[in-house]
């Protein structure tokens, strides 16, 4: 818990910087993430409000463009978060454990 | 009804359970951590399904298949838009939330600003989203155990009422977690029993089953329509405060704080968001199985708006013994969620209003739990009488509004005092009470309002200089939210906010560094 690494020339300010920097990239990686759920569920929106007869395409008997769409977003909704958790599990807690 | 005596039988096996949880867990709940954080004991798998079991309510099971069943895909668009914020909760939220927080969202935002005014506000923002999501909630409880059980309305209301009051009176966080899960874990569990009933009657096919409705009802079943989300930018409105006002919902939110840390967190929003994006696709096959195997036409004279398509589908496919079930499932549902709504709003009341305002941090454990009792008796008694108001009323609107605002005034200034080193106190307070405001008048000026009660002609108002044409407010709202936060932000200054972004930055990524030091305290010395 504690940030002060033992033995180190300017500990505390070394602790400081390695948290920015890993803040930063959290972030980044968040903004990244969060801006293609965003692009993908208001693309299907943008086509549910802006251009029904395409969505509305009958690709095959029972089946609709927007009936393929409509759950390709609530796959792509998990595998985003997916991708986030991996990442964080590897990448993010290995970054947390060298700041302590 | 041999069906009715089959389900209250249902009904009162889930009740026996749950208030044996209550009675275990009561014995359990000694502090406010525990009272309102389940002690941070909850494992992630527990909170993903607690998760679910908060945020499915009756609408996500009984509406959205009332609505596939008489107008086709777009009842999906709502399945949809309560999924896509739960990614932006965990991208963005949960992780700050758990390891900056303790009881609610307000302490994120308050955590390097000024406590009182912005817990202050953080409370006018908490609370009107949970009044309205109640009264939604509770109004929609009333009339639907009256068509699923026959019991009077006024009872139903009363029923609810007491029993979320037991569960969160006694058990606190932990009975209702356990509550939720067992909900959830029922109505994963009937969901999909349904959807794979009426898949056998298509091949196991879904393509079949949705090749048979448009056969019968036309292609236009399997198309966008206008009908349930009407206006082009209505639409894009209704999904921003869908997506965005999921993910500042505060009974969701308040759940980062029931488990041990951030990455258990982290895992119990990927968890819930896999549950309920598999509910959502069995609604979809159940909404579709209505209409085909019990018809649309059938559905609608069974009235409740189209609420029975899943009961009545359940009859169909699987008997009276199932519709019992369905039925027991539902009013589980309804309990479930309003005691989550219920306990955020004690947690608002109690840990914001009454410790960090009135006391100003300094009140002790016994005095908190003491308030956090009469808190829930309070919005318990309030929220019975206020189900018992609007009976009969339109209250549909109420639910959305609980979102918009979520979305308004929540969402800009959480993100933002995550995010951004030049967020101050005013943008907060002012944000979040523009989110709030402008949600309000937006949908009173709103054909929601004008047209539908007040029983307008659209004609005769369209043309007036205030009218707003959009239902749902978010588009506005929310950009006007953050735009004040920011235009505030940039003309004052606040050394200490400013100073205490790097600590804050490093506690999202370490949690507290020593838990026991209260946050006002540990924000100073930072600065």
């Amino acid at each position: 818990m504690n940030l002060v690494i033992p033995g180190n020339a300017d500990p505390a300010s070394r602790g400081v910087a390695l948290a920015r920097k890993l803040a930063k990239t959290r972030l980044t990686v968040a903004l990244v993430l969060s801006v293609a759920m965003i692009v993908i569920y208001f693309g299907f929106m943008a086509l549910f409000a802006f251009d029904k007869p395409l969505l509305g395409t009958i690709l095959m008997p029972g089946l609709s463009l927007c009936i393929v769409l409509g759950p390709l977003v609530i796959i792509s909704s998990f595998a985003l978060c997916l991708i986030y958790v991996l990442w964080a599990n590897r990448v993010l807690d290995a970054g947390i454990r060298d700041l302590r | 009804m041999g069906s009715s005596t089959l389900s209250i039988g249902f009904f009162f096996a889930f009740m026996a359970l749950t208030l044996g949880i209550t009675y275990w867990a009561a014995r359990r709940t000694r502090t406010t951590e525990h009272f309102f954080a389940a002690g941070g004991q909850v494992t992630p798998w527990q909170n993903g399904w607690a998760l679910a079991g908060d945020f499915l309510s009756a609408a996500a099971l009984l509406g959205i298949a009332g609505i596939v069943t008489s107008n086709g895909f777009d009842g999906m668009v709502y399945s949809i838009g309560w999924l896509v914020g739960w990614p932006i909760i965990l991208f963005l939220i949960v992780e700050p939330l758990r390891n900056v927080g303790r009881f609610t969202f307000a302490d994120v935002v308050a955590y390097r600003l000024r406590q009182r005014p912005v817990r202050l506000a953080g409370a006018v923002g908490t609370l009107a989203v949970i009044l309205f999501y109640l009264i939604a909630q509770m109004v929609a409880t009333g009339s639907l155990i009256k068509l699923l059980f026959g019991l009077p309305y006024t009872w139903s209301v009363v029923v609810v009422g007491s029993v979320m009051l037991v569960y969160v009176l006694f058990g606190g966080m932990l009975a209702t977690t356990w509550v939720q899960v067992v909900k959830a874990a029922l109505l994963m569990g009937g969901g999909i029993l349904l959807a794979f009933l009426v898949l056998t009657h298509f091949d196991m096919n879904p393509l079949k089953l949705f090749a048979a409705a448009s056969e019968k009802y036309g292609t236009k079943v399997l198309q966008p329509g206008s009908k349930v989300v009407s206006g082009q930018w209505d639409a894009i409105s209704l999904g921003l405060g869908l997506m965005f006002g999921t993910a500042a919902m505060p009974h969701v939110l308040m759940r980062a704080y029931t488990v041990k840390d951030a990455k258990a967190a982290r895992l119990s929003i990927l968890y819930a968001t896999g549950l309920i994006g598999v509910f959502h696709l069995m609604v979809f096959i159940i909404g579709f199985g209505a209409m085909v195997l019990v018809g649309a036409d059938a559905v609608a004279k069974a009235g409740g708006g189209g609420n029975m398509a899943a009961p009545l589908l359940a009859l169909t496919v699987g008997g009276n013994a199932f519709f019992g079930f369905i039925c027991a499932v539902a009013f589980a549902t309804m309990l479930a969620v309003v005691a989550g709504l219920t306990l955020s709003g004690v947690a608002t009341l109690c840990h914001d209003v009454w410790t960090n305002v009135i006391r100003n941090g300094a009140a002790s454990e016994a005095e908190q739990l003491k308030v956090a009792r009469v808190a829930t008796v309070l919005i318990s008694i309030f929220a019975i009488m206020l189900g018992i108001a609007f009976e009969g009323q339109n209250v549909a609107f109420m639910a959305g509004l609980a979102f918009s605002i979520a979305c308004a005034a929540n969402f800009p200034s959480l993100v933002l005092s995550i995010t951004w080193r030049r967020f101050t106190t005013p943008a907060a307070v002012a944000s979040i009470l523009v989110g709030t405001l402008s949600s309000l008048v937006l949908i009173y000026l709103s054909p929601t309002i004008q047209v539908d009660i007040l029983g307008k002609q659209l004609a005769a108002i369209e043309h007036q200089w205030w009218f707003v044409s959009l239902r749902n407010p978010a588009i506005i709202s929310m950009p006007l939210s953050f735009a004040v936060a920011i235009l505030l932000s940039l003309v004052t200054r606040e050394k200490n906010a400013n100073l205490a972004f790097d600590e804050m930055q490093r506690r999202i990524l370490l949690g507290p560094v020593q838990p026991t030091t209260s946050e006002p305290a540990e924000a100073k010395s930072a600065a």
